[in-house]
């Protein structure tokens, strides 16, 4: 019910992090995710970061059945952790995004790299009923958790060290993986 | 409460242990910090409940009154204060400091150095990968100048040449088409990105310095390939040397404490809140640890005190039970031995003193008991002469009313009745002298009484006042006064009946002797005569028995009598007949204590008596009734005579007193005495319309009285 309202893609959102787009298609090993977030740091990150400190960030997506009767399903969930900093000696802002590293000259393109998530695996194959309708939700937002605790603490409490988007919520019927009968 | 409290106690300080081992060990330090402040807060969220719950009871009691409970606030706010003051002052100077030394970890000359120190690093890369750029673009040159032989002679030629690790040539599609590498370089190629390939074919030559893998930071350099031979294909030339090692090293450690100290920096913030929160946390915790501590204390050292105002209590309602002693060696605990010590001397005093009240108590009834038993008369007076005590028979004799006297001046008992006011004076003038502080008197007041007084002044020393003990003589006198009559009266008769026979026998004598001889006329004479003389000596001797026998009354002898029986004996002597004697007499009467022969007397005088009234009387009529009254026997005795005559009435008991004609007037006389002598009373009534009653009330024989109830 509550689903329904959210059903209409959020393309802005207030702070920070907004999501372009998501769609979860059939891959080689599973279903993947594709997803598009545009992300404008605030201040005081843009700083920390010329001053070499590495941000932490992270995707969830978490994929249900709803049922009428009962409480949604949890069919499945997802977490990506990455990181972004600068160094000085390559004058260049490397991002890692957990298997892939890449670097960029400016912030900006960084972020666009940080930002675009493309072919992600984020369940088995066999996972999802093909037909079937499914809702996915998915965000990005910085992980303090991985900070070091002084700075976790200094954080604490603060809005400009956080950029959050809301839940990009979308229901999709699961399409049939051609290759989930081969082996 | 208690458990509570020592609970909070113990995990404050496990807490505050953790705290300190935390900030020694950085990674325990690190990961737990943020709920071991969690942790820290909730204990001392609950010390503040704990010591607010503390503090809030400890207002009730002091609201209530409860004894003790404000020494304990004092108490506590007095050891609340010592450990605030220097607690507060430590964490003062502990934060001042702390802020103080992390701020200056950040000094710009540092910052400034650090930054140079990469600037300088990049610097250096900078120059290495443009030395590297030339000898690219000299061998790029060289290679478009080559003839068609050995590329790969032709590059290790110009490797060995430029002194770089590994050269790498690529075609127009991106594939390696000859690579050299060096003792350290790698059999295969650090294959660049294809974007990077097509950017350089557009005359846009590569220079970086780049991290690979393992190999760490290595210089990578791209420049197009113009040959002549393959014209319109662009080759591409990649150069890679790695940066000189201590290079390398010392730039990256620049760089890597440049990025800590920013990373230090950006969250100075952080670690002065978490040394901050660390250390109000600490206080918190410890002064909490204290208040509660000194709760604790506080109520400890008021529990003796509290024990005492118990025992105060109990003491003042009258309840000497000891208190348990206190095991405290301190003063306190003395105090509480003092106190039991105190109460035990109270209760023995207050014993002594309810034995010595009781002991007053039954002397003064004693004493109260032998003065109302007394036949004399006391009063006691105080040191103003007012009365005191009097007693019962002090009341009696002086005929007054008790509650009239109590505690009235003496002198104004006079105001009471005009016949004390001799009395009373005469005692107040003998007490007024001085120097006799003993006296007797004998004293007569209202015309015919008589005291005698013995008065006394109090010693000194005890209490001032005066006793008062007297004796009403009257009857005593009286009878001194009876006995001296019947002396006299025995005397005086023996006295004129000696003289009488003589008389009596002379004059029968001159009759007989001189009857015969004289004239018929002076015969008569001398008869009649005679005769007179005669009759008048046996009335005198008559007159002269009575007096003798009223005076020769001799003493009752009591015991058990019946008087109904005596009655008809004495009756049985009269002629029932003429008399109109009728007798009613109550069966059964209890036994009198009477002299038989005495009370026969009394009843003889007394029919007597009735039998002279009725003499000619047309319709006599006499009664003898008996009955029995409140443990007395009465006999009454009326005829339906004259009656008696109204001014006799007062004196009918006194001898001499007759209505008739002739009669010695002591008839009523015995009568009254040998009743008082059997301690009865006498009274005369004159009946309506006509006759005279007397009634004799005698006491029951006590032997009688005992069985017949």
């Amino acid at each position: 019910m509550l689903l329904a309202l959210l059903l209409l893609p959020q393309a802005f959102a207030a702070d920070g992090v907004a999501v372009r787009s998501a769609e979860i298609r059939a891959g080689n090993e599973g279903y993947e995710l594709d997803a598009q977030f545009a992300i404008t740091p605030t201040r005081t990150l843009e700083e920390a970061l010329q001053k070499g400190v590495a941000l932490y960030f992270v995707v969830e997506l978490e994929v249900s059945r709803p049922r009428t009767w009962w409480f949604d399903e949890d069919v499945g969930e997802a977490v990506r952790r990455m990181k972004i900093y600068y160094n000085f000696l390559l004058r260049r802002y490397i991002v890692d995004a957990g298997y892939v590293t890449k670097t960029a000259p400016t912030l900006d393109e960084a972020l666009a790299i940080l930002g675009r998530v493309e072919g992600w695996q984020v369940l088995e194959r066999g996972a999802l009923r093909p037909g079937q309708r499914y809702t996915a939700r998915v965000r990005l937002r910085t992980d303090t958790s991985q900070m070091p605790k002084p700075l976790q603490i200094a954080v604490l409490g603060g809005s400009k060290w956080s950029l959050e988007s809301p839940w990009y919520v979308w229901s999709f019927d699961a399409p049939a993986s051609p290759k989930a009968d081969k082996p | 409460m208690r458990r509570l409290i020592l609970l909070a106690i113990a995990l404050g300080v496990v807490l505050l242990g953790l705290l300190f081992a935390a900030s020694r060990n950085s990674a325990f330090f690190s990961e737990n910090l943020p709920s071991l402040f969690i942790a820290g807060g909730l204990v001392a969220l609950a010390l503040v409940g704990l010591v607010g719950s503390q503090l809030w009871l400890l207002r009730q009691r002091v609201r209530k009154g409860v004894f003790g409970a404000r020494l304990t606030l004092r108490l506590l706010l007095m050891f609340g204060l010592v450990a605030t003051l220097p607690g507060l002052v430590v964490y003062g100077a502990s934060v001042f400091f702390l802020n103080r030394s992390i701020e200056t970890w950040f000094d710009v000359r540092v910052d400034a150095a650090l930054r140079a120190g990469v600037n300088l690093g990049q610097a250096a890369l900078d120059d290495l990968l443009h030395e590297l750029d030339k000898k690219a673009q000299r061998m790029a040159l060289a290679l478009s100048d080559a003839g068609p032989g050995s590329m790969i002679t032709l590059l290790s030629t110009l490797r060995e040449q430029g002194g770089v690790q590994e050269l790498t040539l690529f075609d127009d599609h991106g594939g390696v088409v000859a690579h050299v590498g060096g003792e350290k370089g790698s059999l295969l190629p650090a294959l660049p990105e294809k974007s990077v390939l097509w950017q350089v074919r557009q005359q846009q030559p590569y220079s970086r310095v780049e991290l690979l893998g393992e190999r760490g930071l290595v210089m990578r350099v791209l420049v197009p390939v113009y040959t002549s031979q393959l014209a319109g294909e662009t080759r591409v030339l990649q150069l890679v040397q790695p940066v000189p090692q201590s290079l390398a090293r010392d730039a990256q450690a620049v760089q890597a404490a440049y990025q800590d100290y920013q990373q230090i920096a950006v969250s100075r913030v952080g670690l002065k809140r978490i040394y901050g929160v660390a250390l109000t946390l600490t206080l918190l915790v410890a002064l909490l640890i204290t208040i509660a501590v000194a709760y604790l204390l506080s109520e400890q050292m008021g529990a003796p005190l509290r024990a005492l105002a118990r025992g105060t209590r109990a003491v003042a309602r009258g309840d000497f039970s000891q208190m348990p002693a206190v095991a405290a060696r301190d003063e306190l605990g003395m105090l509480i031995q003092k106190f039991n010590h105190m109460t035990r001397q109270l209760s023995e005093a207050r014993k002594a003193l309810a034995r010595n009240h009781q002991e007053t108590v039954q002397a003064k009834a004693f004493l109260e008991s032998v003065l109302v038993n007394l036949s004399s008369g006391v009063v006691v007076l105080d040191d103003a002469l007012r009365v005191r005590t009097v007693n019962a028979a002090a009341l009696q004799i002086l005929g007054l009313d008790a509650a009239t006297v109590a505690e009235r001046p003496f002198a104004a008992l006079a105001e009471g009745g005009e016949p004390l006011q001799p009395f009373v004076a005469k005692v107040l003038a003998l007490f007024a002298n001085e120097a006799a502080p003993e006296w007797q008197e004998q004293i007569e007041y209202a015309g015919s009484r008589t005291l005698i007084v013995r008065g006394t002044r109090l010693p000194e020393g005890v209490e001032r006042g005066y006793v008062l003990v007297f004796d009403d003589v009257t009857k005593l006198i009286h009878a001194e006064r009876d006995a001296a009559w019947s002396e006299v009266a025995r005397r005086l008769a023996h006295e004129i009946k000696n003289p009488l026979m003589p008389i009596q026998l002379s004059a029968e004598r001159i009759a007989r002797k001189l009857g015969g001889r004289l004239a018929p006329a002076d015969a008569e004479f001398l008869e009649r005569a005679t005769q007179t003389i005669v009759n008048q000596v046996a009335a005198l001797k008559h007159m002269v028995d009575a007096f003798a026998s009223y005076a020769r009354l001799p003493r009752a002898k009591l015991e058990a009598l019946d008087l109904n029986a005596l009655v008809r004996d004495v009756a049985s002597l009269y002629d029932t007949q003429s008399l109109g004697l009728v007798l009613q007499l109550e069966e059964p009467l209890p036994a009198v204590a009477g002299d038989s022969t005495l009370l026969r007397q009394v009843i003889h005088n007394l029919l007597q008596n009735a039998q002279d009234a009725l003499s000619g009387h047309a319709d006599p009529q006499v009664v003898v009734k008996t009955w029995r009254q409140d443990g007395t026997a009465c006999l009454e005795v009326r005829d339906n005579g004259a009656g008696f005559p109204e001014n006799l009435m007062a004196r009918l008991f006194e001898p001499y007193a007759t209505t008739k004609a002739k009669g010695t007037g002591l008839g009523l006389a015995i009568v009254k005495k040998i009743v008082e002598e059997h301690l009865g009373t006498v009274h005369i009534e004159n009946l309506k319309p006509a006759g005279a009653a007397i009634r004799i009330v005698l006491p029951v024989h006590v032997a009688a009285r005992e069985g017949g109830q």
